[in-house]
Order: structure tokens, then sequence, then C-alpha cells
């Protein structure tokens, strides 16, 4: 009987650590003496979406830098159940090599990724078709595109290796409603396809329905993380839960 | 391996898009073609005196290529936010570094290949002078190496100079030498002997004056060189790396 209930708690042990995608523990991050991330305490579960929300300037990029290893931290722990062919990044500059057409940015993407070139073409068909690009866009250098196709752009070549955890920094700034409104049925579609996604964002407004659990992160520290239908439950909007959050 | 293939061919297509060059180049064959000019006007020793002066119109173009592409090769990419596409992926600062490295080595090979081409076209083919033409290339790709060093720590614009300064440098350090040990104090000495033994001695990858003066080449001293060329470009590459790996951004 004892042993049957050591090994269900190993079990339930295993299959918690299983679930998470992303585990991070007491993680600073320091440069010379200003503190940019305090403490940091955040798990992120296989599946989920997840809204890491502060105002501009709260450290949410420097954290998913860290994660992705563009940055180091200074201490802490960090674990990520994936390695780096699994994830995918669209970062707050969607700048990308402008002397490229957009189907060599994406070719050039995906054998990063050691794909075949011809998965890589067919994986450009079934974006674009998702993301209103034409054929003759992808054959245009990027130097020549609008804001909004670069955007998209930048989504493709996120998600060209079908990565499992999907890291967005600020998708929605910049973008007319209409944008908005492709990058949030986007978003769905992979939260459909089981997709574990992080998203950056400072603008609160459409994502309630997006997003399973949130994070406020103001001043590089945490103040919550919480189940999304908790915090509509107790309050009337995110908004209004985010600006009480901030003030206290 | 294959991703330093990927860098090092998109590196390559980044340079060779850019007008720029190919200004720069069309007034590189210009000028190679004018020391036929230059051969005639002077009235002795015509043939040499056009051979010396296209010899140095293709080294003085493959610094201005090196410099000029080369001190903002990595710095650009920082600069326009690209790295946080490129290091999201897999892919080493390593294999960009070296990425970088050979993309605009083969720009300068290809560009070499075609000004020889013009210079064997004006001034007659001679196995001597493509010896030559290889070691100016050769010490293209060791400026470049140089280039890339610094600019892994410091801006464009001082990359540059530092770069140059090496050049310079480099073409004297044995004169230097020898200059204070019959003149200099013994300060002086310490300090030139320093230069010389740490700073790039590019005098031994020059061959100019051996062909115009038709001295026979020494084929061991040419190999010594050349091992010494490639293993100064290897340890120049490796400290690249190590600065830019600590990078963060
Ligand atoms: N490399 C750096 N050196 C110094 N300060 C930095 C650096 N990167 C970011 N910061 C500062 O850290 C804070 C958090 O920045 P960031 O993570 O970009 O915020 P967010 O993405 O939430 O808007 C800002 O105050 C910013 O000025
Ligand atoms: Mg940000």
């Amino acid at each position: 009987m004892l042993i049957f209930f050591i090994f269900a708690k190993i079990q339930t042990a295993l299959n918690s650590r299983k679930n998470k995608m992303l585990v991070i523990q007491n993680l600073s991050k320091k440069v010379r003496e200003y503190e940019i991330l305090q403490n940091i305490n955040l798990e992120v579960r296989q599946g989920e979406t997840f809204g890491f929300l502060g105002p501009n300037g709260a450290g949410k990029t420097t954290l998913v830098k860290i994660i992705l290893g563009l940055m180091q931290k200074t201490s802490g722990d960090l674990e990520l159940e994936c390695d780096k062919k699994q994830i995918g990044y669209l970062s707050e500059y969607p700048y990308f090599y402008e002397y490229l057409t957009g189907e060599e940015l994406l070719l050039f993407t995906g054998k990063l990724f050691d794909l075949k070139e011809d998965k890589i073409k067919q994986k450009i068909e079934n974006f674009s078709q998702k993301l209103s690009f034409e054929r003759n866009d992808l054959k245009r250098k990027i130097k020549d595109y609008s804001k909004g196709m670069k955007q998209r752009l930048g989504f493709m070549q996120a998600l060209i290796n079908d990565p499992s955890l999907i890291f967005l920094d600020e998708p929605f700034s910049g973008l007319d409603p209409i944008g908005r409104k492709t990058i949030r049925d986007l978003i769905f579609d992979l939260k459909k396809e089981g997709k574990t996604i992080f998203f950056n964002s400072h603008i609160l407004s459409d994502i309630e329905q997006l997003c399973d659990r949130i994070g406020i992160i103001h001043k590089g520290e945490i103040l919550v993380v919480d189940e999304m239908k908790n915090v509509l439950k107790k309050h009337e909007n995110l908004e209004d839960f985010f600006v009480q959050t901030i003030e206290s | 391996m294959q991703k330093i293939y990927l860098i090092a061919t998109n590196t390559f297509r980044e340079i060779i898009r850019d007008k720029i060059l190919y200004t720069i180049f069309i007034f590189a064959v210009l000028m190679i073609l004018s020391a036929k000019f230059v051969g005639t006007i002077s009235l002795k020793q015509e043939a040499k005196l056009t051979v010396d002066f296209g010899f140095a119109m293709i080294e003085i173009f493959n610094l201005i290529i090196a410099l000029f592409v080369g001190s903002s090769l990595i710095f650009k990419e920082v600069e326009k936010k690209l790295v946080y596409f490129l290091f999201s992926k897999p892919i080493s600062k390593t294999d960009f570094v070296l990425g970088k490295f050979l993309g605009l080595s083969l720009v300068l090979l290809v560009l070499n290949l075609v000004m020889s081409l013009v210079f064997f076209v004006m001034a007659g083919f001679e196995i001597n002078y493509l010896l030559v033409l290889f070691f100016i290339l050769l010490q293209s790709f060791f400026v470049l190496a140089v280039i890339l060093f610094f600019s892994t720590f410091t801006s464009p614009i001082i990359t540059l100079f530092l770069s140059f300064l090496v050049y310079l440098i480099g073409q004297i350090t044995i004169n230097l030498k020898l200059f204070a040990l019959y003149n200099g104090s013994k300060a002086f000495q310490i300090f030139a002997d320093f230069i010389y033994l740490f700073m790039p001695n590019f005098n031994l990858l020059n061959l100019k004056n051996q062909v115009i003066y038709e001295i026979n080449f020494n084929f061991i001293a040419l190999a010594l060189s050349l091992a010494y060329a490639i293993l100064y470009i290897t340890l120049l590459l490796f400290f690249t790396i190590i600065i830019f790996r600590k990078k963060e951004f």
C-alpha cells in the first residue's frame, strides 16, 4: 500500500514535470548596477497560452531574450523542456534581411532548422494562404514590404519549423484592427493545434479570450500570475485588473 | 558546417546585391587598365611600371573592399536587430563569425579572379604574376580577419581606422625592427621588437618586388609565409569568436 502510494506520488511528480514547458526559478538580471529582472518565478505549461503583460520597460523582452539565450541571466535557474529546433520566435522588431525576397528569407530560415527545400516550399504555400500573402509578394525584396507584411513574414519565419513552443514579443503592437484580428485568429489556430504560446504584450484589448493564464510584470518584478478565468471572475475586465495590480 | 555554408552564401548574396560594390569594382578595373597608360608615358622600363602599377591597384582595391564592407559586416547585423532573428534559431555564434568571414572572402575571391583576368589581358600571363596575385588575395583575407576581430568590440569607423593602421604597420614591421636595431635607443628597440613579434607581418606576403626585380622565389620561404598567414588568420578568428560569444543582444 505504501509502495503504491509512493509510486503514485512519483508518477504525479514526473507528470507535472512533463507538463511544464518552461520553469524559471529566482531568476535575476543585472546590467551593471541596474536590476532589469528581480527574482522571477514562472512556469509555462504545455499547450497553454500564457500572456506576459506589463507596461513598456517592465522587462518582458529581457526575459524572453534570456530564455532564448540572446542574453545571459545573472542568477537563478531556467529549464526549457525543448531544444532550439522546437522553438519559434517573433521578435518585437520584425526586421529581416532587406536584400532578400520573402521566399529567400523563409528558405534560409528553414535551412537553419535543417529542413529540406521542398518541405519548406510546401510550408510557404500553406502559410501564404493563411496570411493572405500573394506569390508575387514572396518574390519581392523585403525592403519593399509594408510594416504589416513584415509582421506577417515574421510569423511565417517563426513558424517555419512547426515549433511546439512559440514566443511572440508584442505581436499586436503597431497593427491596425484588421491586422490585429488576423494575428489573433492565427494564434487561436496555433492554440487549437496544441502549441504552447508565450506572448509579451503591453496592449491588453482583445486578448482576454486568447490567454489561459497571465502574468503581470512591473519594474522587473512579477506581481501576479493567475488563470485568466480567475481574473475575470473577480474583475470586470483584464484592463481593470491590470491597472489595479500595477497601482497597488 | 552546413550552417557556416548557409551564412557564407547569404553574406555573399548580401554583398553582391549592394550597388556600391559595382561602382568600386568598375573603378578598380579602369584603374588596372590605366596601368598600361602609366607604362607608356614613362619612357624607360615600361613593362615593369605597368606590372607594378597593376599590382598596386589590385592590392588597394582589395584593401578598400575588405575595409569598407568588412568593418560593418557584423555591426550591421547587430544594429539592424537581425541578431534577434538569427540567434533565436539553432545556429551558433561560431557558425556566424566563420560564415561572415567566408562569405566576404568568397566575394574577394571572385573579384580577384576578375581583376587578375583584367591584369593578365593587360600585362600578359606569367606564372610568377599568378603567385603575386595569390599572395595579395591571401593578404586581403588576413586583413579581413583583422577587421572582423576589431569589429567585435569597436564601432565600424574605429574598426576601419585601427585595421588600416595595422595594415600600414604590417607593411613595415621588419624595416622598423632593422631601423631600431641600428639607430634606435634601447626602449625603441624593445618597442620595435614587440611590434615585429605581435603585429602581422604583411611584408612576408608581398612578392611584388621579387617579380619586378626578377629575383628567384624561395619556395620554402613561400610555404612558410603561407603557413604563417593561415595560422595568424586562425588565431584572429579564434579570438573574434571568443569575444563575440560573450556578446549579449
Ligand atoms: N542591454 C541593456 N542594458 C541596460 N538596460 C537595458 C538593456 N536592455 C534593456 N534594458 C532596460 O531594461 C528595462 C526593461 O526593458 P525591456 O525588457 O525591453 O522591457 P519591455 O519589453 O517590458 O518593454 C528597460 O528599462 C530597459 O531600458
Ligand atoms: Mg519589449
